[in-house]
């Protein structure tokens, strides 16, 4: 036989990387003790799965995917580089993350939470992940995530037995969180817990002691010391009864300025502790509340007790939460003296009706994006004034001095339900009466500009709105109002009423004109509208918006 | 045109040692398969394989045998296929028995499968490495493949310490 011609192949080593490589994505939960077989193996194992360790600006991201748990994280760079690690253990697989000085953000999702399963898992995996934080030292971001099970019937979702286990190993994890970022002298200046409705897909019911939350459903809702019951089943054992102590949410919150609360599972005993506790003692600024679209009698019992410790909070948002009480959330902005910006999402249609409180007294609100309540414009009663129309007063009540932006907000979606309704409101109404039963953009307008009310009296602007800057609408309105008698006339007065306005923003995003008729000849694109907007916004930025992608823009800046 | 299925085709290894093969044996190599398409007159000179020995070539031929006739992944499957592949360390019976050689075999069998572009031997091959790791401690992944432990004590003691709390307990 011949002398070899290559190498005596006598070890993995002696294999091209590549190869090494490709076994090793077939070893998964090994990937860790392969990497303390030797320099070269560490070497190979965290240059490939954590390529930026050498060159941190080859790395942006990394995503783990396990069956529980998929992890991401976000080293500080530029360029973006993803790699699934095939790993059913990625938080054994984060300790080779170790000296990786470039990671920035950690993004975790839990999912599948609610199985009954690996319940004691996850207890481990919070655990352990609160430990790995207080080693990554780069990390200033961390996301968590968490995801369960969706459900049709989410009451007859079985309680976890080891629930109380879980939400305090996380409630752990979330002080970790906090810790982690603290122990970079950065302070948690951001902490978003997100996820959603099938989370804590099951109904409690409460009893215990302490100061009560408000609530409607629901006649007793206690806190702190919450005992957890089973609804409608037997009540869970003592042993299953989960008492949260959450001290440490106090210790950890001091620097946090936002927050964000996206996962029905912090409405909830226990973890609702957890989240009020640190509630009442971050200075926080910036608060956001939702998607949630579950259970509002938590939101009710979450909104009334908020405002005592959040005196500084400057930007709220909702978003989501279309069960929410009107009333509730009027009495829960009310009560912010030092909002500055509220968004009030149009994701969800917002129960406003009936409710009456005094007028707003908001004087340091700058800026105010809300929907209207379309359900009332689409039905509108002639022989008394209509609901909506209380709304309308309802914003005109607020003693918003710095008001500088007001946007209102017709979800697409509802309108596009809503077409055939709409339709139907405004195809016979009466010129004259368009004020009251034209579109509520320009009933807005027109009332906000001129006073006008229910009998059509004018009146005088009101001098809170000359601080408006912006005004912007996003409705189907001008396909039916510019064809409305004297609408010019009342548009002129409304731009002119607001004197400081700068932009004029409309989108025709929804209630497309007839298919017959072309775009060329849609009203607000014929040259006696291209007239009027030329002769408004001489000194505005008028941006018009499209139907469906169809952008149609005249900006005459 | 077309050459006919039995033909028959030579080829060369490093080691000067010829093999003699049916065509449709050789086309599980995607590396042959090309070259024998870039050829467009019959040619009598053996096909040169610099980094193929003799005998791992006669073991390639071996499974390349016993797999003749099988359907070769299109490129639109391999993808899909990829992920299944990663998931499963699973070998066929005949080819646990087949890849039973001394190491030095299976590391030149995997680099022949590589080079020859025979996908499903390459992963049989990287299957039974996973396999020999699989479950085993850094010590003994060492004892395994003769890898000297270069760490010095203290940063051995060090990254023990660091992943005592990633076990999965």
């Amino acid at each position: 036989m011949s002398e070899k011609p290559f190498p005596f192949l006598s070890s993995i080593h002696d294999l091209p990387n590549d190869l090494i490589l490709q076994i090793f994505q077939l070893l998964q939960g090994d990937i860790l003790a392969i990497a303390r077989v030797s320099r070269y193996l560490n070497s190979l194992v965290t240059s490939y799965y954590f390529p930026g360790r050498s060159n941190p600006h080859h790395l942006d991201s990394i995503t783990f995917h396990s069956n529980e748990s998929h992890t991401a994280i976000h080293p500080k760079c530029t360029t973006r580089v993803e790699r699934a690690i095939p790993s059913t253990d990625p938080l054994a697989f984060l300790s080779i993350a170790f000296d990786i000085h470039s990671l920035g953000e950690l993004a975790w999702e839990f999912v599948g939470i609610d199985r009954p399963n690996p319940s004691q898992s996850l207890v481990n995996q919070y655990r352990r992940l609160s430990l790995l934080l207080s080693r990554l030292q780069s990390v200033d971001k961390v996301s968590l995530n968490f995801t369960g099970r969706k459900t049709e019937r989410p009451h007859r979702v079985k309680v976890p037995p080891t629930l109380d286990k879980w939400t305090v190993a996380m409630v752990d994890l979330m002080n970790a969180c906090v810790g982690a970022l603290k122990a970079n002298s950065k302070g948690a200046e951001e902490l978003s817990m997100t996820g959603g409705l099938p989370i804590m897909g099951y109904r409690l019911d409460y009893t215990g002691s302490g100061p009560a939350f408000m609530v409607g459903e629901h006649p007793t809702l206690h806190g702190p010391g919450w005992k957890i019951l089973r609804l409608g089943n037997k009540p869970l054992s003592d042993a299953d009864t989960g008492i949260l102590i959450s001290p440490e949410a106090r210790s950890v919150a001091e620097t946090t300025k936002k927050f964000t609360i996206a996962t029905t599972a912090f409405l909830h005993p226990p973890l609702c502790e957890w989240a009020y506790q640190f509630l009442s003692c971050a200075p926080l600024t910036s608060l956001t509340l939702g998607p949630l679209c579950y259970d509002a009698t938590y939101w009710t019992s979450m909104l009334t007790w908020l405002p005592i410790p959040l005196q500084h909070l400057e930007e709220f948002t909702i978003r989501g939460c279309e069960n929410i009480p009107g009333v509730s959330l009027a009495k829960f902005v009310q009560d912010l003296p030092s909002l500055k910006h509220c968004h009030i999402d149009v994701q969800a249609d917002y129960h406003i009706k009936d409710f009456d409180i005094t007028p707003l007294s908001l004087p340091n609100l700058v800026t105010l994006i809300a929907p209207p309540n379309f359900l009332y414009i689409t039905r509108p009663d002639p022989s008394k004034p209509p609901k909506w129309f209380r709304v309308l007063n309802r914003i005109r009540g607020i003693t918003t001095p710095r008001l500088s932006t007001l946007r209102i907000v017709v979800p697409r979606s509802y309108i596009d339900r809503r077409t055939d309704e709409v339709l139907k409101a405004y195809s016979n109404a009466p010129s004259v009466v368009v004020d009251l039963k034209g579109p509520l953009f320009l009933y807005l307008a027109l009332t906000l500009s001129s006073g006008l009310d229910t009998s059509g009296k004018r009146s005088k602007v009101p001098s809170s709105y000359t601080s408006v800057k912006e005004i912007v609408v996003l409705a189907d309105v001008m396909y039916w109002v510019v064809n409305v008698q004297g609408f010019e006339q009342r548009f002129l007065d409304f731009l002119g009423a607001f004197k400081n306005v700068k932009v004029l923003r409309v989108a025709f995003r929804a209630l497309p004109p007839p298919q017959s008729q072309a775009p060329d000849n849609y009203p607000w694109t014929q040259p006696r509208m291209l007239d009027l907007y030329k002769r408004t916004c001489k000194s505005l930025e008028l941006i018009v918006e499209g139907i469906d992608g169809k952008i149609v823009l005249h900006d005459f800046r | 045109m077309a050459a006919p299925a039995t033909q028959q085709i030579k080829i060369r290894c490093n080691d000067e040692k010829e093999f003699t093969v049916d065509r449709d044996v050789l086309e599980r190599s995607v590396l042959i398969k090309n070259m024998l398409e870039d050829v467009t007159e019959q040619q009598d000179a053996p096909i040169p394989l610099p980094n193929v020995s003799g005998p791992v070539m006669a073991k390639v031929l071996e499974y390349c045998t016993h797999h003749r006739g099988e359907p070769l992944p299109s490129a639109d499957t391999e993808q899909s296929q990829d992920e299944t592949r990663k998931r499963t360390t699973d070998i066929s019976e005949w080819d646990q028995k087949f890849i039973t050689v001394d190491q030095e075999m299976l590391f030149e069998i995997i680099l022949a499968a590589n080079y020859l572009d025979i996908k499903s031997l390459l992963d049989v091959g990287c299957k039974t490495v996973a396999n020999m790791i699989k479950g085993k401690t850094p010590e003994e992944i060492r004892k395994l493949f003769n890898i000297v432990n270069d760490f010095t004590p203290e940063e051995e003691a060090q990254i023990k310490k660091e992943n005592e709390w990633a076990e999965d307990r």
